[in-house]
C-alpha cells in the first residue's frame, strides 16, 4: 500500500481560479519525492494541503489508508521545513528544536537527549545555546532540519528549503539532506523550482506545470525520455533543442534533410535533441549559423540558429568556430525524441524506419 | 468548517465595532448634545438623536466667548511652531549626520539623554526667561519658547542616518552646496518622517494645554484648549448651561475631527513614530 | 564621508538652530536643578541657598507621599489595562478582513481629539445625576457612584479617561508588531500542535515583548505627565485624591509660588523619567528580533 495517496485533489483559493485540478498521486514509504516546476505552478499549495495548513477544496488525501482531509496539522504526524526556516527568534537553538516535543508533553530528559542527538548529526552541538538571529543562513537551515528530525515523524515536507542559501552551501546541504533521509528511512516530499536539486536528490521527480502533472519518473527517465515538450524544454541546462519537422505528403524533413520515419501521413512532428547528443559534422545536411560560443572549460556550448530556430550543441573538440560561421550539425539517431506538435506529447517510440 | 470561521469573523467584527463605537461615543454624544435643549438632555439623557435641532446653542456660545479668535490663535501658532521646529531640526539633524565638528557627540548625547524627559521641568525657568524677554502673556512668547523640540531633532536625525552616503557624496561632487543637499535631496528623501513629525507636532501643539495656560492670561490671547476650559469653568456645571458648553466644546473639537477624517490614513501611520511628545 | 564644516556652515546649521534649544531646553533643565536648592518664591528678588532642604521636606511631607502614591496607583491601573486592551484589540484587528479596517480609525480617534475638550465631555458623561453612565447603571439597578466627588471613584474616572485616550494608540503599535511576525511561525506552531492559548503564550507574547516594553515605558511617562484630564475633571480633588506628582508640581509652582519645592519636585519627576528612558534604551538594544 502507498503511504500517501492524493485522489482527485482540487484547490481553489477564495474567489480565484482553480490552482490544482483533479490531482492524483501516490507516494511510497521511504521515497524521496521532489515536486519540480516553475514558480506559481502550485507546488507549495500541494505541500501545504498535505501538511494540513491549507484546506483541500475537493478530493481525498489518505495517509496509511486513512482519510486526512479534516485532520488538523498536529494530528498528521508530519514535520515540515519552511523556506524561511520559521525559527522562533526568542528561543535558543535547543529550545527551538525541542519545542514541538515539549508541546506534546514529552519528558524533559528525553527531549534533551533527542535534541543532542540531532544536533550531533547536524553539527550543531556548539550552537545549542545560541539564538537564531546570531546564526548564519546555513546554520539556521540546519536548525530547521533538526527541529523536523527530532519529531521523528513518518513524513517530512520541505518547501524550497535551500533557496535562501548561496550556491556552494546549497550543494553541501543537498548532500546532507539526502544522507539524513536515508539514515532515517523517512518519506520525504521536497518542493523546488531548481532542477539541479531535483536531479541530484530525488528518487522520483514529479514535474508540475499550472497545477498539472507533466511527468513522473526517476531523474534519469525525465531527462532521457521527457514525456512532452514542456518537460523537454524545462529539464536540462541548456534545455533540449526542439525543431518542428516539415511534413510534405507523409515525408518528414528536418530543414532540407529527409528523415525516414514511420509516422501517420498527416502527423505534425517536432524533433528534439539534447545539446550533448548533437555534434559538429561538416558533412551533415543540417546547417547552423553560429551566434555565440559559451566556453565552460572542459567543453563549450555552441549556440546558433537553424533556419531562425535557436539551437545549441555541446562541443569538446579543439576546433575554432567564428560567429556567423555556418557549421553542419549531426546527431545520434538513437538519442533523439519526437513530439506531436498538436498534443505536445512524446511520440513513442522508435519512429525510425 | 468554513462556516464556523465565517461566523467567528462576524462575531469578532461586531465586538471590535462595539468597542470602536464606544471609543467615539463621547464625540458623538458631544455632537448630539450640542444641538439639544437643556430640557431634552436632562429628561432623556440616554436618547442620542436630538428631537429638534437647537443651533442657537452655537450662536450663544460664539457670543459668550471668542472661539473663532482662539481657533485662529491656536492655528497660526501651531503652524509656525511646527514649521520652525522642522526647519531648525532639519538643520541640526543634517549637521549631526553629515558634518564633523567639535562637540558633535556631546550634542547628540544631550539630545539622546533628554528627549524623553518631561518638558514640565523646564516651565519655571522658561517662564522667567520669557519674562525677561517681555514675552509673557503673548502668543509670540508661546511660539518662541517652542522653537526647539528635542524629539523632532532625534526623529529626523535617526531618519537622516538612513540616507546612503553615496548619494550625498555624488551631490557634493556635482558641486551642490550643503544647504542645497539638505533641502533638495535629504529632506525629500525623508518626506515620510517629515510628514510624521508634522502631524504629531500639529496634534500635540494644537491640543497643548498646560504651558499655554501658564503663559497666557488675556481672554483674547488664549489658544483654544485654554480658552475652552476657562469658558467651561465660567459657565459652571449647571444643567442649564450644558448645551452651550457642548456647543463650545464642539467648536473646539470639530476642526481636529475634520482634519483627522481627511488625513486619517497618515495619522494611523505616523502616530507610531511618536514615542514621546514635547 | 562626513566633512569638516566651515565656520559659516557651523553658524547656519548648528549655532543658530541650537539657540532656542539652549535657551528653552538645556538652560531651563539646569536652572531647575539649581533653583531646587534655593528657597526662591518668585515674588521676592532675593533668595537663599538651602541645600537639599527642599528635597528632604518633600520626602517627609504628607502631600508628596500622597501624590507619589496617587501617581503610582494612577499609573499602574492605567498602564496595565492600556497594554492588555491594546494587545487584545490588536490581535482582533489583525484577524479582521481588510474591508473592516476602518475600525482602527475609530479606536485611534481619542488620541487625536483634544483631551481638554474631551475631558469636559467626559465630565458630563460621568455626571452623577444626569450623565449617561449613571443613567445606564440606574436602569441596570447597579450602584451609581459619585464619580467626581468620591475620592476613589474620582481617581477611577481619571483612569478611565486615560485608558480611553491611549488604548487604541497602543493597539496600533501591537498591530504593527503582530503583522511583522512571519505567517510561517504560526504554521510551525500549528504543526507542532499548539492550542490557541499556547500560541498566544509561547509565540505571540514573547515576540511582541519589545513592543510591550516600549509601550509600558512610554505609557508610564505619559501618566507621569498627565495633566489635562485631571485639571478639567477633578483639579486634583476631592481632598487631594487625584493630585499626582505633576499636578502637585503645578500647585506648588504656579499656585503657591514655592519655586524651590516645585523645581525640586520637577527634578524628582525628571529623574524617574530618566531612569525609565534609560531602561527603555538599554532593553531595546537587547531585545530586537526583527
Ligand atoms: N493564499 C493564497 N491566496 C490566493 N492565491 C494563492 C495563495 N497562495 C498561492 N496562491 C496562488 O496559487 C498559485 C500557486 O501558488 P504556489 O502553490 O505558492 O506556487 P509555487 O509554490 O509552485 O510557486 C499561484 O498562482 C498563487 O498566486
Ligand atoms: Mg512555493
Amino acid at each position: 500500500m502507498d503511504l500517501i495517496e492524493l485522489k482527485r485533489i482540487n484547490k481553489q483559493y477564495e474567489n480565484k481560479e482553480k490552482v490544482i485540478e483533479d490531482f492524483d498521486l501516490n507516494i511510497q514509504k521511504g521515497d524521496f519525492t521532489v515536486f519540480l516546476g516553475p514558480s506559481g505552478c502550485g507546488k507549495s499549495t500541494l505541500l501545504r494541503m498535505i501538511a494540513g495548513l491549507e484546506k483541500i477544496s475537493a478530493g481525498e488525501l489518505l495517509i496509511n489508508g486513512e482519510l486526512q482531509n479534516n485532520l488538523p496539522p498536529k494530528e498528521r504526524d508530519i514535520a515540515m521545513v519552511f523556506q524561511n526556516y520559521a525559527l522562533y527568534p526568542h528561543m535558543s537553538v535547543e529550545k527551538n528544536m525541542g519545542f514541538g516535543l515539549k508541546m506534546r508533553g514529552i519528558d524533559k530528559q528525553v527531549i534533551k537527549q533527542k535534541v543532542a542527538d540531532a544536533a550531533k548529526i547536524l553539527n550543531l552541538t556548539d550552537y545549542l545555546d545560541k539564538f537564531p538571529g546570531n546564526l548564519s543562513g546555513g546554520q539556521q537551515q540546519r536548525v530547521a532540519l533538526g527541529r523536523a528530525i527530532v519529531r521523528e515523524s513518518e513524513i517530512y515536507l520541505m518547501d524550497e528549503p535551500l533557496s535562501n542559501l548561496d550556491a556552494k552551501l546549497r550543494a553541501v546541504m543537498r548532500e546532507e539532506i539526502v544522507t539524513l533521509h536515508n539514515q532515517m528511512a523517512a518519506t520525504t516530499i521536497y518542493v523546488t523550482h531548481d532542477q539541479t536539486e531535483a536531479m541530484t536528490m530525488a528518487d522520483r521527480i514529479v514535474i508540475l506545470n499550472h497545477g498539472d502533472i507533466q511527468q513522473i519518473g526517476s531523474p534519469k527517465e525525465v531527462y532521457q525520455r521527457p514525456q512532452n515538450m514542456f518537460v523537454a524544454s524545462f529539464i536540462g541546462i541548456p534545455p533540449m533543442n526542439l525543431i518542428p519537422l516539415k511534413n510534405v505528403a507523409g515525408k518528414f524533413y528536418l530543414e532540407d534533410a529527409e528523415l525516414s520515419l514511420k509516422a501517420d501521413i498527416d502527423q505534425q512532428l517536432v524533433f528534439g535533441v539534447r545539446p550533448e547528443d548533437a555534434f559538429v559534422d561538416e558533412s551533415a545536411p543540417l546547417k547552423m549559423k553560429v551566434t555565440y560560443i559559451e566556453d565552460m572549460g572542459a567543453d563549450r556550448y555552441v549556440h546558433g540558429l537553424v533556419n531562425g530556430t535557436k539551437f545549441t550543441l555541446r562541443d569538446s573538440s579543439v576546433n575554432d568556430y567564428q560567429v556567423d560561421q555556418e557549421i553542419g550539425v549531426g546527431f545520434t539517431a538513437q538519442q533523439v525524441s519526437f513530439f506531436d506538435q498538436v498534443s505536445t506529447n512524446r511520440v513513442e517510440d522508435n519512429l525510425w524506419k | 468548517m468554513k462556516k464556523v470561521q465565517k461566523i467567528q469573523g462576524y462575531v469578532l467584527f461586531i465586538i471590535l465595532l462595539i468597542i470602536g463605537l464606544l471609543m467615539v461615543y463621547p464625540m458623538i454624544w458631544m455632537l448630539a448634545s450640542s444641538v439639544k435643549s437643556a430640557n431634552e438632555i436632562l429628561n432623556q439623557p440616554l436618547q442620542l438623536i436630538p428631537r429638534t435641532l437647537h443651533f442657537e446653542n452655537f450662536t450663544n456660545a460664539l457670543k459668550a466667548a471668542p472661539f473663532m479668535q482662539w481657533l485662529w490663535n491656536s492655528t497660526w501658532t501651531t503652524v509656525v511652531i511646527v514649521f520652525m521646529q522642522l526647519f531648525f531640526s532639519s538643520l541640526i539633524a543634517y549637521a549631526l549626520t553629515q558634518f564633523k565638528f567639535m562637540g558633535r557627540n556631546v550634542l547628540f548625547a544631550i539630545i539622546l539623554a533628554t528627549y524623553m524627559l518631561p518638558s514640565a521641568t523646564t516651565y519655571i525657568p522658561s517662564y522667567v526667561i520669557l519674562g525677561k524677554m517681555n514675552l509673557i502673556n503673548s502668543l509670540v512668547g508661546l511660539v518662541v519658547s517652542n522653537l526647539a523640540n528635542v524629539f523632532v531633532i532625534f526623529l529626523l536625525r535617526q531618519s537622516f542616518m538612513s540616507v546612503p552616503k553615496g548619494i550625498i557624496e555624488a551631490a557634493r561632487s556635482d558641486g551642490a552646496s550643503e544647504w542645497t543637499i539638505l533641502w533638495q535631496i535629504v529632506v525629500p528623501m525623508n518626506k515620510n518622517s517629515i510628514l510624521n513629525a508634522t502631524l504629531i507636532g500639529f496634534i500635540t501643539n494644537f491640543n497643548g494645554y498646560l504651558w499655554p495656560s501658564l503663559l497666557l492670561n488675556d481672554t483674547k490671547k488664549q489658544v483654544i484648549s485654554v480658552g475652552l476650559n476657562s469658558f467651561s469653568n465660567t459657565q459652571g456645571a449647571f444643567n442649564q448651561t450644558f448645551p452651550i458648553i457642548m456647543a463650545g466644546t464642539t467648536i473646539a473639537v470639530v476642526p481636529l475631527i475634520i482634519v483627522y477624517v481627511i488625513l486619517q490614513k497618515y495619522f494611523v501611520q505616523s502616530s507610531k513614530t511618536s514615542s514621546i511628545k514635547g | 564621508m562626513e566633512i569638516k564644516a566651515s565656520k559659516r556652515q557651523l553658524l547656519l546649521f548648528v549655532v543658530i538652530p541650537l539657540l532656542p534649544l539652549i535657551v528653552f531646553w538645556i538652560i531651563p533643565l539646569i536652572v531647575s536643578l539649581w533653583l531646587s536648592f534655593t528657597d526662591w518664591n518668585y515674588i521676592s528678588p532675593t533668595f537663599n541657598y538651602v541645600g537639599i532642604k527642599n528635597y528632604t521636606q518633600l520626602f517627609t511631607s504628607q502631600e508628596f507621599k500622597q501624590a507619589l502614591a496617587h501617581t503610582a496607583y494612577f499609573t499602574f491601573f492605567s498602564v496595565v489595562p492600556i497594554i492588555v486592551l491594546g494587545f487584545l484589540l490588536a490581535v482582533g484587528l489583525n484577524k479582521l478582513k481588510r474591508s473592516y479596517k476602518f475600525i482602527q480609525a475609530l479606536l485611534f480617534a481619542p488620541w487625536v481629539t483634544p483631551l481638554i475638550g474631551m475631558s469636559i465631555v467626559w465630565g458630563w458623561i460621568f455626571n452623577s445625576k444626569v450623565g449617561p453612565i449613571n443613567q445606564i447603571l440606574h436602569l441596570l439597578h447597579l450602584p451609581e457612584p459619585q464619580w467626581l466627588t468620591n475620592p476613589t471613584a474620582a481617581m477611577w474616572t481619571i483612569i478611565i479617561v486615560t485608558i480611553w485616550k491611549n488604548a487604541g494608540w497602543a493597539a496600533l503599535f501591537f498591530s504593527d508588531a503582530l503583522a511583522k511576525i512571519p505567517a510561517s511561525l504560526f504554521e510551525v506552531s500549528d504543526m507542532e500542535g499548539l492550542s490557541w492559548w499556547q500560541k498566544i503564550w509561547y509565540v505571540l507574547i514573547p515576540l511582541v515583548s519589545p513592543t510591550t516594553l516600549f509601550l509600558v515605558i512610554v505609557m508610564i511617562l505619559e501618566c507621569l505627565q498627565a495633566y489635562d484630564q485631571i485639571t478639567v475633571l477633578t483639579q486634583g480633588g476631592p481632598a487631594g485624591s487625584t493630585t499626582t506628582l505633576l499636578y502637585l508640581y503645578y500647585q506648588l509652582g504656579f499656585k503657591q509660588f514655592q519655586m524651590g519645592s516645585a523645581t525640586a519636585l520637577s527634578i524628582i519627576i525628571l529623574v524617574i523619567s530618566a531612569i525609565l528612558a534609560y531602561i527603555s534604551i538599554r532593553m531595546s538594544r537587547k531585545h530586537t528580533y526583527y
